[in-house]
């Protein structure tokens, strides 16, 4: 009896908190945007994602686990870091010097264990459909906040462009625009100039035939088949005009001690190409990485190569924002799209495990030097402030004033929210 | 009937009555049938105010233990059962988020109740199982709006028994705009189109489709002609729905469509004039015919099928060469589909040197990652869901998933002494044990406890031993004439080529909550190719020869919004190989393609991305994926057209089309004109382009022309009607 009273009171109070919650947070954004003297309205934000495709072992990098069973434990230990408390793994010194910079989200989980829709929920924040794709949020971002200036609002780094990593039905116009891997050397945007003895007055004859071949398409075209192309068309042959897009991707002009800071790789350069685009006015990039689906040879792979990469290139772009005064308007994310298994394997190896990974954010006035949510000694399961995917997706969202309970028109006739109920925002990371 | 029962029943002492209710039989429908257990209520991931069922109770057991015993039993006061919250939450007698579910009182409540009262078993015994839910009509076309129709379900149990559970299960429209059902399954039209109304029990799932159009098809609905079988079913439906086929494609369309689709390059000059001026009434199937015969068509299916069984990935380079040569071959004698796959699936060896075992790629992920590729590419069913649980409607559990994995514990990748990077698929003497890495723990044979039994998907056991390589058992039902899957994933995959869309759309998601959008059809052309010994060629033809295939992509009045029953020709863009190619053809170069040989063509590259024309255009880098390829038109493209490399190679290289033409003085301007065009499109230029264009050419110098040339051919280039088979 008195049991039941008590579990009833707290339902009560947890569903209020909830509803407040919801309150608060349009409540905050209105303040934020509204309040004189504010350093920023949300919108204001740019992101810069650092994409770990194949799913980062969170043992090795931002949940060490010194005290896991044999078999679980990793062959590299833990490192203390510039904030008292917080410990990270030995492969990330460099990190390790800003961790006042940043949020550790120890308590991400999911269930999806598969590659691409794992991918496709943590860059959607909807469980894969197989009826409907959904659009990414750099995509969301691209439509719902105007665009600063004609560079294109989503850019992403490395390639090819994978589905998930698309506007799906918001239209082709909200697709990434792929600059390709600026670690190649002599790096350039490619097609970003004209062909040698092509002037302007020929590409307008060139478009103006154009135009005239496309007549006869456009009877049969009921699919909009003919204005995406035009819209893209446009957008590129705007590219190829613009000064701003071809200082912008010019990479060359940094001074080659930064750029030996980030990194020679593809993770350090794109993160430098990435600053630079953020500077010109691009909303979003998306620094792709592969390689971190480790199950084989994880510990010389990783503690050789892959971290080592990214923890320069992370430690050189939070210091890099943070000297140019950028890091309060730049949201950088350490993202992937799940965490590896707790045992290791037999190939020395960790394979995938959705149920208790970590995120790490940075930047855009989200306050540092913490840790969120925790999992337990074994890392099997998360014990505090389980994070689910959408709730984190939602939280970038608030971050930059949009709306996530809308509705979209999706290509199947049927509205669809920008992310999954019943999911919000973590409040944590908005104030 | 059955509500009668046991409101009839209820009125007895509790004592007697309750012994008929369990949980699986009685309980969990109401759940599901009341919507508790829905995506957006304690269905969904992580439940709803603590209380979590599984999705439409497809884990019964689960469910079971949620509500009696999880969170210390508190759902149930078992002092005063009118006091649980299992009752006192969807009544609405305590706050509940999701408002009143049922009355106190009514039916479920007091089924409910009495289910308490009786000790709440799991199952009743001695009752049968129900096995399968039948739904009629399966598929009704709704005359205008507020139309109704009534659905009836049927369940079919264990003892081969049936009762009409129409009342007693969960009824979901897909499209709400199109039609709406309420819970006693009627449906009542709303707007025109077409929408599946889903039926769901408990861990089952049925569909019926239903298509509402705005009025009754007139009287002076058109005579179409029918060539073959595609034409009846494809024309039958549109009657039905009041939609009109548009025309039959000219000459001059149909020849550019063919030759793309069939043999992946554009017809020369010479064959489309040939072809236009042929008076002969069979010129079309004559066409057909000849072109499946040549060996462009292998190169092209090659090509095609290379991404199905993802040539290269993961097998390496050399590995990924033996492979596409060996489909190419295959392809070229035309060797049964069936068999195709039974060699396929009987590989074995080293990858560099023998072509079939290249084929078990998602062996590297042990024999669980086999079953999914192999369902994946071959069945047209994704299996990844059951992997981790059992997915909710289908028929799909974790026995079928790690039972179709057992067909491949026989096999192993290992690295051979040779060469570091060189494996081989080795024959096991035992079987790898299947990992259930959601459990982190190996799968054992339930009764020899040494491997996991093989199981068909959806059927029985294979009556393997211990030690038996159970490859051959799978082989053999795959060519079953009652397999569902094997002839309707690959007819499926054929239409959706030819076609522009598959009968079901993924090709690789063959689920009762996905069904064909012609059933009937989609079974018809199954059938017709295992009676033709499953060869692609047999089942080609008719597609090819069908009037559906050769209808003109211009849409009319009735038409015009039709994007899944083929009432005209779906607009395809180029496959970036088949691009590629053609605008070498057109311009009359052929550029060389990195790691290929001189005068090597696009469509013949293996392995790897070949140049970043072709991995702009979408041609998979590695095949890593089976997905198909993403046909979306990039910004990158655009940029690639506007001011890339291959096309401007393509426009100035010495010797090419314009030059050869330039050089020819004894053509007209029109003349030369007329070439291009036809070389690009099958046709020559409308009136409108060519006086533009010869108002260009006139008066100007050779290099004045020549500029103007290049002018056209990239515009050629960049227009849709070039990127697309109309």
């Amino acid at each position: 009896m008195d049991f039941h009273s008590f579990s009833r009171r707290s339902f009560l109070s947890v569903g209020a908190l909830t509803l407040f919650g919801r309150f608060r947070l349009g409540e905050a954004l209105a303040l934020r945007a509204a309040a004189p003297g504010s350093s920023h309205k949300p919108e204001d934000l740019s992101i810069i994602l650092l994409w770990l495709a194949g799913g980062l072992s969170q043992f090795e990098s931002w949940d060490p686990k010194p005290a896991a069973k044999e078999g679980y434990r990793s062959k590299f230990g833990s490192i203390p870091t510039n904030v008292p408390g917080i410990q990270v793994g030995e492969l990330l010194p460099l990190s390790a010097r800003h961790a006042d910079k940043y949020t550790i989200i120890r308590s991400m989980t999911s269930q999806d264990a598969v590659h691409e829709s794992a991918q496709a929920f943590m860059l959607s924040g909807h469980a894969p459909r197989s009826t409907l794709q959904f659009p990414s949020y750099g995509s969301v971002i691209a439509k719902e906040l105007s665009p600063r200036n004609e560079l294109p609002p989503y850019i992403l780094t490395g390639g090819p462009v994978r589905k998930w990593e698309q506007a799906a039905f918001l239209g082709p116009k909200y697709n990434p625009f792929l600059a390709d891997d600026p670690n190649k050397e002599n790096y350039k945007v490619r097609d970003l100039d004209l062909p040698l003895g092509v002037d302007w007055a020929r590409v307008d004859r060139r478009n103006s035939l154009l135009r005239l071949a496309d007549r006869q398409f456009r009877r049969m075209d009921t699919m909009g088949i003919v204005d995406a192309m035009d819209t893209h068309h446009q957008t590129a042959l705007t590219l190829i005009r613009s000064e701003r897009a071809k200082r912008a991707f010019k990479i060359e002009s940094e001074p080659e001690k930064l750029r030996e800071k980030y990194g020679h790789t593809s993770l350090g350069q794109g993160c430098l190409l990435a600053r630079r685009l953020v500077e010109e006015g691009v909303r979003f990039v998306s620094v792709r990485s592969g390689g971190w689906d480790h199950h084989f040879n994880l510990f010389n792979d990783i503690s050789t190569k892959k971290l080592p990469e990214m923890d320069r290139a992370f430690a050189a772009l939070l210091e890099d924002l943070d000297d140019r005064g950028m890091l309060g308007t730049t949201m950088v994310i350490v993202g992937t799209e799940f965490g590896r298994t707790p045992e290791i394997n037999v190939n020395d190896g960790r394979d995938h495990w959705p149920a208790a990974f970590s995120l790490v954010v940075a930047g855009g006035g989200i306050e540092g030097g913490r840790t969120l949510g925790a999992t337990d000694q074994n890392c099997w399961e998360v014990v505090e402030r389980p994070i689910h995917v959408p709730d984190f997706i939602a939280t970038i969202y608030a971050k930059l004033g949009i709306d996530y309970h809308q509705m979209y028109q999706s290509n199947v006739g049927r509205p669809v929210r920008v992310i999954d109920e019943p999911f919000e925002a973590v409040q944590e990371l908005l104030t | 009937m059955r509500i009668g029962l046991l409101l009839a029943v209820s009125a007895l002492p509790l004592s007697i009555a309750n012994a008929e209710i369990g949980f699986v039989d009685d309980i969990a429908p109401i759940l599901t049938r009341k919507g508790c257990s829905g995506s957006n209520c304690h269905g969904s991931v992580r439940g709803k105010n603590g209380f979590k069922l599984s999705l439409f109770n497809s884990d019964t057991e689960e469910d079971f233990k949620e509500i009696l015993s999880n969170d210390d039993g508190r759902r149930v006061n078992w002092e005063q059962l009118e006091q649980s919250l299992i009752l006192r939450k969807p009544s609405f007698q305590m706050t509940h988020g999701g408002g009143v579910r049922f009355a106190v009182d009514s039916s479920e409540y007091r089924t409910i109740l009495e289910w308490l009262a009786s000790g709440a078993p799991y199952r009743v015994p001695g009752r049968p199982e129900l096995r399968n839910l039948e739904v009629s009509p399966a598929e009704t076309i709704l005359e205008g709006p507020e139309t109704e129709q009534r659905l009836t379900v049927m369940g079919i149990y264990s003892d081969g028994s049936r009762r009409d559970l129409s009342r007693t299960v969960n009824y979901a429209a897909q499209e709400e705009t199109v039609a709406t059902v309420d819970d006693s399954g009627k449906v009542i039209a709303r707007a025109r189109g077409e929408t599946a109304i889903m039926v769901r029990m408990p861990g089952l799932a049925a569909v019926a489709r239903i298509a509402v159009i705005p009025e009754a098809p007139s009287a002076d609905y058109p005579r179409v002609p029918r060539n073959n079988l595609i034409d009846e079913l494809v024309f039958d439906k549109l009657r039905k729905l009041g939609i009109v086929a548009s025309d039959l494609a000219d000459d001059k369309v149909f020849i550019r469509r063919v030759y793309l689709d069939t043999i992946g390059v554009l017809p020369t000059p010479e064959e489309t004039n040939r072809f236009l001026a042929s008076r002969d009434p069979n010129k079309r199937e004559k066409l057909i015919d000849h072109l499946l015969d040549q060996p462009e068509y292998a190169q092209l299916w090659a090509a095609v099928m290379a991404d199905l069984f993802q040539v290269g990935w993961g097998t390496g380079l050399k590995g990924g060469y033996q492979l596409f040569q060996w489909l190419r071959g295959s392809l070229a004698e035309n060797k049964p589909y069936d068999r195709l796959v039974r060699e396929l699936l009987m590989g074995s060896g080293p990858f560099v040197y023998t072509p079939t075992p290249n084929f078990f790629v998602g062996l590297m992920q042990g024999p669980e990652g086999m079953a999914t590729q192999f369902s994946q590419a071959v069945l047209g069913v994704r299996l990844e869901c059951a992997k981790c649980h059992d997915h909710p409607f289908e028929r799909w559990s974790r026995d079928d998933y790690f039972g179709l994995a057992a067909f491949f514990s026989r096999l192993e990748r290992k690295e051979e002494p040779y060469g570091r990077f060189e494996h081989t698929v080795a024959i096991r003497p035992d079987h790898k044990p299947v990992y259930d890495y959601l459990n982190n723990k190996e799968l054992k044979h339930p009764e020899t406890g040494e491997y996991v039994r093989a199981k068909f998907l959806g059927g029985g056991y294979a009556e393997d031993g211990p030690g038996e390589d159970p490859r051959p058992k799978l082989a053999e039902w795959l060519s079953r004439a009652d397999n569902p899957y094997f002839a309707r994933a690959i007819v499926n995959r054929i239409w959706k080529h030819y076609m522009g869309r598959g009968l079901v759309e993924g090709v690789d998601d063959f689920r009762i909550t996905n069904p064909p959008s012609n059933e009937a059809l989609l079974g018809a052309l199954a059938g017709y190719f295992i009676e033709g010994q499953f060869d692609l060629k047999h089942l080609m033809r008719l597609i090819l020869k069908s009037r559906a295939y050769q209808l003109s992509a211009e849409p009319n009045e009735t038409n015009r919004d039709d994007t899944i029953n083929y009432s005209r020709f779906y607009l395809k863009r180029l496959m970036s190989e088949v691009l590629f190619d053609a605008m070498g053809q057109v311009a009359g170069k052929r550029l060389k393609i990195p790691g290929s040989p001189p005068g090597e063509k696009a469509i013949s590259v293996a392995v790897g991305s070949g140049n970043y024309f072709m991995k702009t255009f979408g041609k998979s880098e590695f095949r890593d994926v089976i997905c198909e390829r993403d046909h979306q038109p990039t910004v990158t493209q655009a940029m690639q057209l506007i001011s890339g490399e291959t096309v401007h190679e393509l426009l100035t290289s010495p010797g090419n089309l314009i030059d050869k033409l330039l050089e020819r003085k004894e053509l007209s301007e029109e003349e030369r004109l007329r070439t291009i065009y036809v070389s690009a499109y099958a046709r020559p230029p409308t009136s409108a382009e060519r006086t533009t264009i010869l108002g260009l050419l006139r008066d100007a110098d050779v290099d004045q022309r020549k500029a103007v040339y290049q002018d056209v051919l990239w515009a050629i280039f960049n227009s849709k009607e070039f990127a697309y088979v109309h």
